[in-house]
Parts: C-alpha cells; sequence; structure tokens
C-alpha cells in the first residue's frame, strides 16, 4: 500500500516541484515537442471529427422537437435532457461492449481506433447538441417558420433560413459539446485503449503521465485544455450574447 | 373552433375582417395561407377537389400571411426584400424591382439599416415590402395598423394602396374597420364561429 511519503509532491517540496514540472511544460509547448503536438492534434482531430458526425442529425432533431408536435416529443426532450448526464465511462463501457471481439459489432475491428473514440465521443455530445440545439430553435419562436413558408420557401428551405436566424444559439450549442468531448477521458480511455501515436489524447495522456510521475508532459497539456476551455468559453459568451441581442 | 366559412377574393379587393378576441380570426388567416392545417375541409380548385397537402402547396405559393407583429430576418432591409423574392436571384430584373419596392414603400433612405432595429412602423412596411417583392395575389394582414402612430398608419395604407392598385386582393383583420375605410370593398364579421358580410 502507498504511504503518504512515497507521494512525489510533499510539503515545501511541492511549491518547487510544481514549479519546476511547470517550467518544463512551457519549454515542452514552446519547442514544439512533437510527442505532445501529436497528442493535442489526435484529440482535436477525433473530437472534431466527432462533433461534426453528430451535428447534423442531432440539431436537426432538436428542430423538430422545438416546432412540431408529434406524440412522444415531450418524452423526448426529457430523454435528451435526462442524457446530458450520462457518464463517459458508461458511454465507454456500452460502445466496448458493442465493439468488442465478442460483441455484435465485434466483425467491424473498431476497438482501440480512433473511429470508436469517434463513436463513443458522438454518443457522449449528442445529447448536448439535441438540448442546446432545441433551446436555440425555440428562442427563435414560431414566426422564423412561418415567415419563410408563406414567403414561399420549401420546407428545407425555410429551415435554412431558421438556422441562419438561430446561428449564434447553434454555434454556442457546437462549441460546448466539443468543450465536452474533448476533456473526456473515461471513454477514450476505454476504447481508444491510449495507444501511443494512435488513441492517445489529451486527457488519456494526462492520467496516463501523471501515473508514470512525469508531470511536466501533464501539466503542458492540462494547459492546453485549460486555455481551450478558456477559449471556448469566451466564444460562447460571445454568441450567445449576439444571439440574444438578435432576438 | 370555424364552420361555415365561405370566402371570394377578387383580384384588387380589399376585405375587412373583424370579430372579437378569440373569435378565430387570425387561425382563419393562417389556414387561408397554408400555415395551419384545419381539423376538416373540403378545398375546390377549379371544381376539382384537393387533398390538404396538395392545397397548402398552392396557398403557400399564392397566398402571403402577415403576422401583427412581423418577423424581421437578420441583416439588412434589402436582405429581407432579397429573402423573399421566389426567384433567388441577383438578376438586373429582380434588382430593379427590388428598388422599386424600396421607393414606393419609402424605405429607401433605411435599406441598407438593419430591420430588426426598425420602428414597428417601419418594420410593417418592410414586411408588406417583402410581399410586394414577393408577388403574391392574395395577401392577408394581421391587424396591419395595431399600436401605429398616424404618421405610420398613413404610410402603411398609402402602400396598401398601390398594392391594391396592382391587383393584389388583400384582407386584413382588425377591430378598427374605419382605419381602411378608404379602401375597404366589403367587410366580413367572424361571430360565432360563423363568417358574415355585411
Amino acid at each position: 500500500m502507498a504511504s503518504r511519503a512515497d507521494c512525489p509532491f510533499h510539503g515545501t517540496e511541492t511549491v518547487s516541484s510544481l514549479t519546476a514540472a511547470t517550467f518544463d511544460a512551457f519549454q515542452l509547448l514552446l519547442s514544439w515537442d512533437q510527442e505532445l503536438w501529436e497528442i493535442i492534434g489526435i484529440s482535436f482531430r477525433v473530437s472534431g471529427t466527432a462533433i461534426l458526425v453528430s451535428a447534423p442529425l442531432a440539431l436537426l432533431t432538436g428542430f423538430f422537437l422545438a416546432y412540431f408536435e408529434f406524440p412522444t416529443r415531450r418524452v423526448l426532450i426529457s430523454l435528451f435532457n435526462t442524457l446530458l448526464a450520462f457518464p463517459a465511462v458508461v458511454v465507454g463501457l456500452i460502445v466496448y461492449l458493442m465493439l468488442s471481439s465478442q460483441g455484435p459489432l465485434g466483425d467491424w475491428k473498431l476497438l482501440f481506433t480512433q473511429t470508436a473514440m469517434v463513436i463513443a465521443q458522438s454518443i457522449l455530445c449528442t445529447p448536448i447538441l439535441v438540448s442546446m440545439g432545441h433551446s436555440a430553435f425555440q428562442a427563435a419562436d414560431q414566426r422564423v417558420w412561418e415567415t419563410a413558408r408563406t414567403l414561399g420557401k420549401a420546407p428545407v428551405a425555410a429551415f435554412f433560413v431558421v438556422v441562419n436566424e438561430v446561428k449564434f444559439g447553434l454555434l454556442a450549442a457546437l462549441l460546448a459539446g466539443f468543450g465536452r468531448i474533448i476533456a473526456e477521458v473515461g471513454a477514450s480511455m476505454m476504447v481508444g485503449g491510449n495507444i501511443l501515436h494512435y488513441t492517445r489524447n489529451i486527457p488519456t495522456a494526462i492520467a496516463l503521465e501523471t501515473s508514470k510521475g512525469n508531470f511536466a508532459q501533464g501539466i503542458a497539456l492540462g494547459m492546453v485544455l485549460l486555455f481551450l476551455a478558456f477559449f471556448l468559453n469566451a466564444m460562447l459568451q460571445y454568441f450567445q450574447g449576439r444571439g440574444s441581442f438578435n432576438h | 373552433m370555424l364552420r361555415s366559412v365561405d370566402i371570394t377574393a377578387v383580384s384588387g379587393q380589399f376585405s375587412v375582417l373583424c370579430g372579437e378576441n378569440g373569435s378565430g380570426k387570425t387561425t382563419l388567416l393562417k389556414i387561408m395561407t397554408g400555415l395551419v392545417r384545419p381539423d376538416q375541409c373540403q378545398i375546390d380548385l377549379n371544381g376539382k377537389e384537393l387533398s390538404w397537402k396538395q392545397a397548402r402547396s398552392h396557398l403557400i405559393k399564392h397566398t402571403l400571411y402577415l403576422h401583427q407583429t412581423p418577423y424581421m430576418f437578420s441583416g439588412s432591409v434589402h436582405h429581407n426584400l432579397m429573402l423573399s423574392s421566389n426567384q433567388g436571384d441577383n438578376s438586373a430584373t429582380q434588382k430593379h424591382r427590388i428598388q422599386e419596392v424600396l421607393e414606393s414603400a419609402e424605405l429607401d433612405q433605411l435599406k441598407d439599416k438593419s430591420a430588426k432595429t426598425l420602428s414597428g412602423g417601419q418594420q410593417q412596411r418592410v414586411a408588406l415590402a417583402r410581399a410586394s417583392v414577393n408577388g403574391s395575389s392574395f395577401l392577408f394582414l394581421d391587424e396591419p395598423t395595431a399600436s401605429m402612430d398616424t404618421e405610420s398608419v398613413k404610410r402603411t395604407l398609402g402602400f396598401l394602396h398601390q398594392l391594391k392598385q396592382g391587383g393584389t386582393a388583400i384582407l386584413a383583420c382588425t377591430h378598427n374597420p374605419e382605419t381602411f375605410e378608404a379602401l375597404l370593398d366589403r367587410l366580413l364579421v367572424l361571430e360565432n364561429h360563423t363568417l358574415y358580410e355585411q
């Protein structure tokens, strides 16, 4: 069993060790460390693809939930709101079971690939996109759709007119979804396997490097995530402000 | 519930529809423009009976509904008029048509302004200008002069007069039919779910 004395950061050493690790982290980032930036690249590629894959259907679902009355509408809204709190590890477990060699999709041989990570992250961000997309479309009120239709637009063209009217709300939904999946560790670790140069992304690398005592790389990647969180929040504030101004 | 509703629209005719709050005026207008599906209806076009789906595509194509508070799309007044164009192109004819409408609706000075920032009266004129560019034969207006000042009412009536002269059949629902006295051809009243002509 590990004792307190085994802990690498202890007492006054903590501050100096953290300072040294942070300094090393900056050096790694600024010296364009190939391995570090490769991990960052994988993170952005996988999460960006997951958003692109899930956004069309999720936003369309949000649109239907906002504009059309059908028997299961309220149940679906409640379901997607509940799924917002779906734990990432549970999503990882389900996707793992589906893609494992014993699972129904085992023949596809997708486990421990970036595609498996994209699938898991798409499932994770879908409830956010549906829920926030629904709110954005609902904020536009029924007159947008009716005006577009009465001006002679076909349903598909009218849909894109509505999308243009709520674009800032939809962008906010995309950013929130991206923020959720790029920082999640559970699902990516389970279905990606944390393979170097292939499926190791920022959160799984932080978990691994910390367990190895390689704090500099962990801190450097953490700084990237923190900067990204700040950037996404600033963008969210901007787009939500623009959205409310326009309505 | 609406029953016994029978309206004949004639080109260039201006009709006013009156009725108490909740009598179904807005619903009637939305049904007649294909925006709301009635529970039951029988629709004939040139002696041929149409399903609601067939009728709706005709109604969307030939009629236009204007909300009491019209929705302005993001962008300039000019952009709003472009969006209402059925041709949807940048052809010289279309540009010329939009310019003509902007001038006749007295919106020329406002064409580059954001439509969302205009006053209620100006937005109503933009909505009418959109209708004019759209070229719909039948125009259904929901309380078009509600909460407008005298000057805005005068300008709106002037533009409606031009549309009427151009052959558009217009039906406006209102609580104040006297506002439209100069344009009025027919007065319709919706009472006890039934439409009467006075």
